[in-house]
């Protein structure tokens, strides 16, 4: 078995769920988040690059999903095909057993656009900064920013006050000012 | 409601706590395994694949190298054989204006000058079989030339054609057919009917050399129809029409507009007619739709329309040629945006798409947005096109009144927010901005 072989089977069984949730971040829906992080496996391994350990498989592994995830919207040029893309997709506890503030966590992000979306994930779950999240995206700082602030402002209105998360963006704004 | 701590609950949605985790998930289970196999299955295969793509690309390079320098060694000054080159003759270039790209805020567009209503006819046409340059032919087949439209509820004529691109030169010509072919009608030495100067095309199209593309071409037998007058219908009497076409270069953008010789045709028969009672029965509802709403924002019923809704997208529509419908009917149309020439545009759009209006002496009388709700994002870089589905019932406006018989001009809207635009130079621009984006072309909707 070659070495990535042993890596991807690994990731697969130790990250593999983990992936999935995060993808079903993205997504909104674990089915969606499935085929998600398939494709993301499949991109990421048959690049040929050496990946020897499974933390670091990991970490590209989630960059992939984020690109996949992106790509999907922008590159379906029919209306027909990205219409989906948009459709509430009703979130559903997978086998774990999960708090009301995760569902409900789930649940606000899906009401959000998907370039919202992405970078709420990646500024509160990849702890990335500004310009980190630009570059993903391929957007200006000030747009980030500008996303980042509707994004909270649309969670707030479901969730309720977010202050840790008010704070932080507060602190993001003020440092580039 | 309890405060919710953001970056705690999104990871504790993608670890949670031991003790969430059921059996299946802790350990190997029978759908890892299947999924490992596939995965590793996929995985082979491509990149069994870009391997050996790899290994055909540098024999090819190799060989292309090879051939390449035995044709250099045989020819004193070689000519990039991919080098776009200008038509030489029968253009005229836009004056003043070197990139066709209409600035970002609700100004005046400066789009240079082509030929316009009442100016004199062309006279400088010298076709030069050995530069880039356009034949046409008017199409037998199509609504006769010798036209008479009885008046409201029958189809509009129009002339239709082919018109050829002919590449005459010894060098590969590439060029972005920029706009819809069309065609300057000209009545005893002035223009009296131009197409539109900005319906978006967008094929690029390449010639080698001698290599010609057909297109086909079609104009309106309209008198003129905006701003704000009313349709009308060419009157009886000889004419010249000026096929055109508008070039587009791939590189810088810029645009020339290029003609061919006229062709001529006659228009037969009497002008139109509509009953008195008819007309001021139009005239009158319009006039009350613009008291009412004039001020109101447009696509708004009763609203004005706006002189430019021009932006960093262009929209094009597809009405049937038609263009006949029943009263209270719905009308749709397949509409394509596309980032102006060069920019990338990130924002959202109407998930339902974008709208048709109807109007009728600038003033809306039907179609537009009822209401707005979910957006939907959007990244569209230069050459990306997305089509979108637009529809309209033919009411009045939202009150479900069947519009009265008669001929309307129908366009598309499409409300955009935006979020960024990026120029062709790599210039990143945050544009919080709300906007309704409109074509200049529009269609004639018949309502019978």
């Amino acid at each position: 078995m070659a070495d990535w072989e042993q890596v991807l089977d690994a990731l697969v069984r130790e990250r593999g769920a983990a992936l999935t949730r995060y993808a079903s971040l993205l997504t909104g829906d674990t089915r969606d988040a499935d085929d998600l992080v398939q494709e993301a496996l499949v991109r990421s391994f048959s690049q040929g690059r050496p990946i020897r350990e499974v933390a670091a498989a990991e970490a590209y592994v989630r960059r992939a999903i984020l690109t996949v995830f992106l790509d999907g919207y922008r590159r379906r040029r029919r209306w027909l095909g990205i219409r989906h893309l948009i459709v509430r997709p009703e979130v559903t506890d997978g086998p774990e057993r999960t708090s009301p503030d995760t569902i409900d966590v789930r649940a606000a992000l899906v009401t959000l656009r998907p370039r919202l979306r992405a970078c709420i994930v990646l500024r509160f779950y990849d702890d990335l900064t500004v310009p980190e999240i630009a570059g993903r995206l391929r957007l200006s700082d000030g747009t980030v920013k500008r996303y980042l602030s509707d994004g909270i402002g649309a969670l707030e209105r479901v969730l309720g006050p977010m202050p840790d998360a008010r704070v932080d963006i507060t602190l993001i704004q003020d440092r580039n000012r | 409601m309890m405060n919710v701590d953001l970056r705690h609950t999104l990871h504790d949605v993608v670890d949670p706590p031991a003790g969430h985790l059921p059996v299946a998930a802790r350990g190997m289970s029978g759908a890892d395994d299947l999924m490992v196999g596939a995965l590793t299955g996929r995985i082979r295969r491509r990149r069994v694949v870009r391997t050996g793509g790899r290994a055909a690309i540098g024999v090819v390079a190799a060989g292309v190298l090879v051939a390449g320098g035995m044709e250099l060694a045989g020819r004193e000054a070689p000519a990039p054989a991919d080098t776009p080159i200008e038509p030489a003759i029968n253009a005229i270039p836009l004056p003043g204006v070197d990139r066709w790209v209409p600035p970002l805020e609700d100004e005046d567009p400066t789009m240079g000058r082509w030929l316009d209503l009442g100016d004199p006819a062309p006279t400088d046409l010298l076709i030069d079989p050995g530069s880039v340059h356009i034949e046409a032919a008017l199409d037998t087949t199509s609504t006769p030339f010798d036209a008479t439209w009885s008046g409201y509820g029958e189809p509009m004529p129009k002339v239709a054609g082919t018109l050829t691109i002919v590449n005459g030169t010894d060098a590969t010509f590439t060029t972005i057919v920029a706009l819809q072919p069309g065609g300057y009608l000209v009545r005893d030495g002035v223009v009296v009917e131009a197409p539109s100067q900005v319906t978006p095309y967008s094929r690029e199209v390449t010639l080698d050399p001698g290599e010609s593309r057909d297109l086909t071409f079609t104009a309106e037998l309209l008198g003129p129809m905006r701003p704000d007058a009313g349709v009308g219908m060419a009157g009886p009497g000889a004419y010249l029409i000026y096929p055109s076409v508008g070039f587009e270069d791939p590189v810088t953008g810029r645009q020339i507009e290029v003609y061919g010789a006229p062709l001529s045709f006659t228009v037969t028969g009497d002008a139109p007619r509509v009953t008195p009672e008819e007309q001021a029965a139009i005239d009158e509802l319009v006039a009350l739709l613009r008291d009412a709403g004039s001020a109101d924002p447009f696509p708004a019923c009763g609203s004005l329309l706006p002189a430019s809704g021009s932006g960093p997208l262009d929209l094009a529509f597809d009405l049937p040629p038609d263009g006949v419908f029943g009263a209270g009917n719905q009308i749709t149309a397949d509409v394509e945006i596309r980032p102006t020439s060069g920019l990338r545009v990130v924002g959202s759009i109407p998930v339902r798409g974008a709208a048709i209006v109807l109007e009728r002496n600038a003033t809306v009388v039907g179609g537009g947005y009822a209401d707005i709700d979910e957006m939907l994002d959007i990244d569209l870089s230069s050459g990306e096109t997305l089509t979108l589905p637009a529809t309209a019932t033919l009411t009045l406006c939202s009150s479900g009144t069947p519009l009265p018989r008669g001929t309307y001009l129908a366009t598309v809207v499409l409300r955009v927010e935006l979020d960024e635009v990026t120029e062709p130079d790599g210039t990143r621009q945050t544009v919080p901005s709300s906007r309704v984006l409109f074509p200049q072309t529009v269609a004639v909707v018949t309502v019978e």
